[in-house]
């Protein structure tokens, strides 16, 4: 399971990144840009929160 | 409030988990570091700081030259300055400056702290409401608006620190991993806003413009309308001594003692290339092509939902943990409970967040959080290399068991009343001020030792 939240974290930083390169580029539309780095945001966090959001040790 | 003696067991007890030295089977690895410093040091401050470079017309050269210089400076303090001292006492910063200074000092120094954190936060609480109030079509304060500009804008503040202060009582842990998760991805947010915007700005791929752009339309080199004009050294000062109460002023040390070795200290460089270089160059990108001064406004009109979310996680991820130690340090000065104490602390911040001024003048601000405190700072490398040389004690507070040490506490206010002085009347600006008064104090400190730790052996024989 943890493996699936991986992936999903690494999808979600992909389309935080790559929409913006493509607008740079002219691939595509602003609008797209913006509604998939948006879509990008919920993955990252549906993915990185169970991944990476362990209890520690506080200092 | 309470009496001196309980005030000072509360003190005590609040730190009492790490009272002693860290041992060896504690230290940490490399990666710690690294992680901690980048963590640190992308966030809200970073959406404000590129932005007031810009506004106060920074040049190209003062940017990339400039920071960079004052980067490696801010690195080279953590590294040959605090790092050393942290790896050889293993002290946190309470324990040191209680030995060297004794307990009430260190109580005001709490204190002092405790306020500067109140505003800091209260600053990242009026980011998070740039984004908060989109939605809702509330006039944003404007780069000049020093007093809250409408009723839209209190109500968004007031909304935003009560659900910050809330959650900070609720649930402070979570938000600090919580925070660790969001970090990766706002470096990310940071990068990919100023690409999409460079278009906006001329920039298109092939053309080769990017240098002539930023010239002409990002750090031009000429300050927005009622901005003060920056040069290269303001940018150098103010890179390098953002961050004066962590280096210069030590209090680093409670992080750096779980290293194995001093240059751990250079892993500073992932937090000061990441979130002082690339994250302000960036912000600076995103202000040149907006239409506000608004931070989330700024986020927003780039790249969307994203960006404003960006802005409000980066100012409620750095809010949250500068509300929890401001609460911790009042805990000890009144006596109650950690949600009361919580609670005044957000009601402080939220209250300072009402004015735009923190946000506008956060520049101004964090020159002088650093000034304020790094005297002790000095206090501290004092101690630890000098004073011996002289024949003289240190952690003199511990050895003698006093409360105040009378050297340690003339060197903070007398440099504290000299860098009012000097700004005051030879109009030196905070941003220059931290830097020559952490010198002085040295001297200060040991001229004033040579002289307490002398008559108090002749009083007490």
């Amino acid at each position: 399971m943890k493996n699936f939240y991986k992936i999903v974290a690494v999808v979600g930083l992909t389309m935080t990144l790559v929409p913006s390169l493509l607008f740079y580029f002219d691939v595509i539309e602003i609008g797209q840009m913006k509604l998939y780095m948006a879509v990008g945001t919920v993955l990252w966090f549906s993915g990185a929160i169970p991944w990476l959001g362990q209890k520690r040790t506080q200092n | 409030m309470a009496d001196k003696s309980s005030i000072l067991k509360r003190l005590d007890s609040l730190y009492e988990f790490d009272r002693e030295p860290v041992t060896r089977n504690k230290l940490q690895g490399i990666g710690n570091f690294l992680g901690m410093y980048a963590g640190e040091h992308v966030a809200g401050t970073e959406f404000v700081i590129g932005m007031l470079f810009v506004a106060h017309g920074v040049s190209v050269r003062d940017m990339f030259i400039g920071g960079l210089i004052g980067n490696i400076l801010a690195i080279g303090s953590w590294a040959f300055l605090t790092a050393p001292i942290a790896v050889k006492v293993r002290l946190s910063l309470y324990w040191q400056l209680k030995k060297i200074c004794g307990s009430m000092l260190v109580f005001i120094y709490n204190i002092v702290n405790a306020l500067m954190f109140c505003f800091l936060a209260g600053a990242m609480v009026a980011v998070a409401a740039t984004a908060v109030g989109i939605p809702f079509g509330i006039e944003m304060p404007a780069l000049s608006d020093m007093l809250p500009n409408s009723v839209g804008w209190v109500v968004t503040v007031l909304g935003v620190g009560t659900v910050i202060t809330a959650m900070a009582i609720l649930g402070f842990d979570a938000l600090a991993r919580f925070a660790k998760v969001a970090a990766p991805w706002m470096f990310l947010i940071f990068v990919t806003a100023a690409i999409a915007v460079l278009p906006k700005l001329g920039v298109t791929p092939g053309a080769g413009n990017f240098w002539e752009v930023a010239r002409e339309s990002i750090w031009t080199g000429v300050a927005r309308e009622g901005q003060s004009q920056f040069s290269f050294w303001h940018v150098v000062f103010f890179t390098w001594l953002a961050n004066a109460a962590m280096h210069l002023g030590m209090s680093d040390l409670t992080i750096l003692r779980y290293a194995k070795k001093w240059q751990y200290g250079f892993s500073s460089a992932v937090g000061m290339f990441l979130g002082h270089y690339v994250a302000w160059i960036a912000s600076g990108i995103l202000y040149a092509a907006a239409n506000s001064d608004a931070p989330g406004v700024v986020a927003y009109e780039a790249i969307g939902i994203a960006g404003a979310i960006c802005v409000v996680i980066a100012g409620w991820t750095t809010a949250n943990p500068t509300l929890y130690r401001a609460g911790m340090a009042l805990q000890v000065a009144s006596g109650w409970s950690r949600w009361k104490v919580t609670l005044l602390a957000g009601a402080i911040t939220t209250t300072a967040a009402m004015f735009p001024a923190l946000v506008m003048k956060l520049l101004d601000f964090v020159a002088l959080y650093g000034l304020v405190l790094i005297p002790m700072g000095a206090v501290i490398l004092a101690d630890f290399y000098f004073i011996p040389k002289l024949g003289l004690q240190s952690f003199y507070a511990e050895k003698k068991k006093i409360d105040f040490n009378l050297a340690a506490g003339a060197t903070w206010f007398i440099m504290l009343a000299l860098a009012l002085f000097l700004n005051l009347y030879f109009k030196i600006e905070l941003f220059f001020l931290p830097a020559p008064i952490w010198i002085l104090s040295l001297g200060a400190y040991l001229l004033f030792s040579k002289m307490y730790q002398k008559n108090l052996k002749l009083n007490l024989t």
